[in-house]
């Protein structure tokens, strides 16, 4: 589903990455544990081509992400949910037009799980306007947009950082539910271990 | 709603936009108006031969009304010509034997047709016979030309300086607009929405208060219209001269705004907007 070969990645010529290989496994919940600044980030946008890889092949559902033109990088896109470190909701949408966006300007009749709503206790917050919320709130509509479409790979970046306990729990457990029900892959990069039961990825590479 | 400064920002620049350049251009369009309107007023003087019948008379009155440029044609007859001098220049009419002038016609022309090469060749044209000489104030019409050609010069100028400074407005705010906007269309390319999809939503965005900016500058319009009917004395420029032109300066200017703010939407989007 995702794998890379030999990655090397570097910013402004300080090495992150040298030959950095792993691979996710299917229908898990996968999880990357590495230190703040160190590269968690940057391997999430390699994958959603928002960042080029300086050598070695980056693959997601078969495509080799590094050969595709913008276009290609666009359409990947649409099928993977993406959970943001930084939450980046739409700052003149509604909650819900920020969860519809996605169907309706890439004009996709796109099934919509609404029982995350009750998951999450965020059907109150529908109408409501990203600053109008709390961060916490922000985090969780932000959790649900990446997961909302049932899309078959979702990347999460810290997702839970600025989350309580309680509502670790309820994401946590939601996670669980839509991988155990219906498939779906997670790769989540966080700063510490989130569950014994996510599989922890082995990173293999060469410090820069 | 949280509100948007920046959207407010552009309804206030696209209604100054309107506002200023329409009262300006309507004003040097009136002024415009007024100086053609006294370059018409310079008339060229046809004088006829003594011995012309009264039907010959009034077929070359007709003739030359029908000619190309003509606003009007005024005859003065030898008696009336005569009459004026007298009475102008306090003259003793006894001392002249007979009516030493001849009858003669004012001629008018419409201001596009009152120019020297106009009037010269005119003059080349008029080969009746009962004409005896053509003639018109050589110095008055070369200054109030070189006046008119002058003042549209300067107001040429004027109101490309306006509309490049204008421009360059609309490109800042559309720059600002974009930069604001920027983390959320990011965010959307990020989902796989295509960049033509955000331009469209970016031109929507910019073109809405635009339009509510047109709205608004209707209104004030008409309340300037209201207020200049009621108190407004500009010298030279009368409320139905100012009214007319107003109306299509307004008009003219409301499309130029759209068009701005099309094309500086366009321009700011190319520039800056980035695969990411």
């Amino acid at each position: 589903m995702v794998e890379f070969i030999e990655v090397t990645k570097s910013y402004k010529k300080r090495p992150i990455f040298v030959n950095l290989s792993f691979h996710v496994v299917p229908n898990r919940i996968n999880q990357i544990i590495l230190p703040q600044s160190t590269g968690k980030s940057t391997i999430l946008k390699m994958i959603y081509g928002a960042e080029k890889p300086d050598s070695g092949f980056v693959r997601v559902f078969d495509f080799n992400v590094t050969d595709l033109n913008y276009s290609g990088i666009l359409l990947l896109r649409r099928y993977l949910g993406i959970i943001f470190e930084d939450i980046r909701l739409i700052s003149n949408m509604t909650v819900k037009d920020n969860l519809k966006a996605i169907t309706k300007l890439t004009k996709r009749n796109l099934y919509l799980s609404e029982e995350i709503f009750d998951m999450l206790s965020i059907g109150h917050l529908l109408d409501k306007y990203p600053h109008e919320l709390s961060i916490s709130e922000q985090s969780l509509i932000n959790i649900a947009r990446g997961v909302i479409y049932n899309f078959p790979l979702v990347l999460a970046d810290e997702p839970l950082r600025y989350l309580s306990l309680d509502y670790k729990i309820k994401v946590i457990r939601l996670f669980r539910y839509l991988n155990e029900k219906k498939s779906i892959t997670f790769l989540i990069a966080t700063l510490n271990p989130i569950d014994e039961n996510f599989y922890t990825i082995d990173l293999r590479y060469e410090k820069g | 709603m949280k509100r948007d400064n920046i959207k407010i920002a552009l309804f206030f620049i696209f209604v100054s936009f309107v506002l200023t350049m329409s009262v300006i251009m309507g004003v040097f369009l009136a002024m415009n108006s007024y100086v053609q309107q006294k370059k018409s007023n310079v008339p060229l003087y046809i004088f006829l031969k003594t011995d012309i019948t009264q039907s010959a008379l009034r077929d070359f009155v007709s003739t030359v009304k029908q000619l190309n440029g003509v606003k009007s044609v005024k005859l003065i007859n030898k008696k009336k010509a005569l009459d004026q001098m007298v009475k102008k220049f306090h003259i003793d009419p006894n001392i002249f034997v007979g009516n030493p002038f001849p009858d003669s016609l004012e001629v008018f022309f419409y201001s596009r047709y009152t120019n020297e090469n106009y009037f010269k060749r005119f003059k080349v044209d008029i080969t009746n016979p009962i004409v005896e000489s053509v003639a018109y104030p050589k110095d008055v019409l070369g200054e109030i030309e070189s006046i008119h050609s002058k003042f549209i010069y300067f107001s040429e100028i004027v109101i490309s300086v306006l509309y490049f400074v204008e421009f360059i407005v609309f490109l800042s705010i559309m720059t600002i607009f974009y930069s604001n906007r920027k983390f959320d269309y990011d965010t959307l390319k990020f989902f796989g929405i295509k960049r033509f999809t955000i331009f469209r939503l970016f031109l929507k965005e910019t073109i809405v208060p635009s339009f509510y900016g047109f709205l608004f500058s209707v209104v004030l319009i008409f309340a300037l219209y209201f207020a200049y009917g009621s108190y407004g004395k500009l010298p030279f420029i009368s409320i139905e001269l100012f009214k007319s032109v107003q109306r299509d300066t307004f008009i003219v200017n409301i499309i130029v705004g759209f068009g701005f703010t099309f094309l500086s939407s366009v321009l700011v989007f190319l520039i800056n907007d980035e695969k990411i």
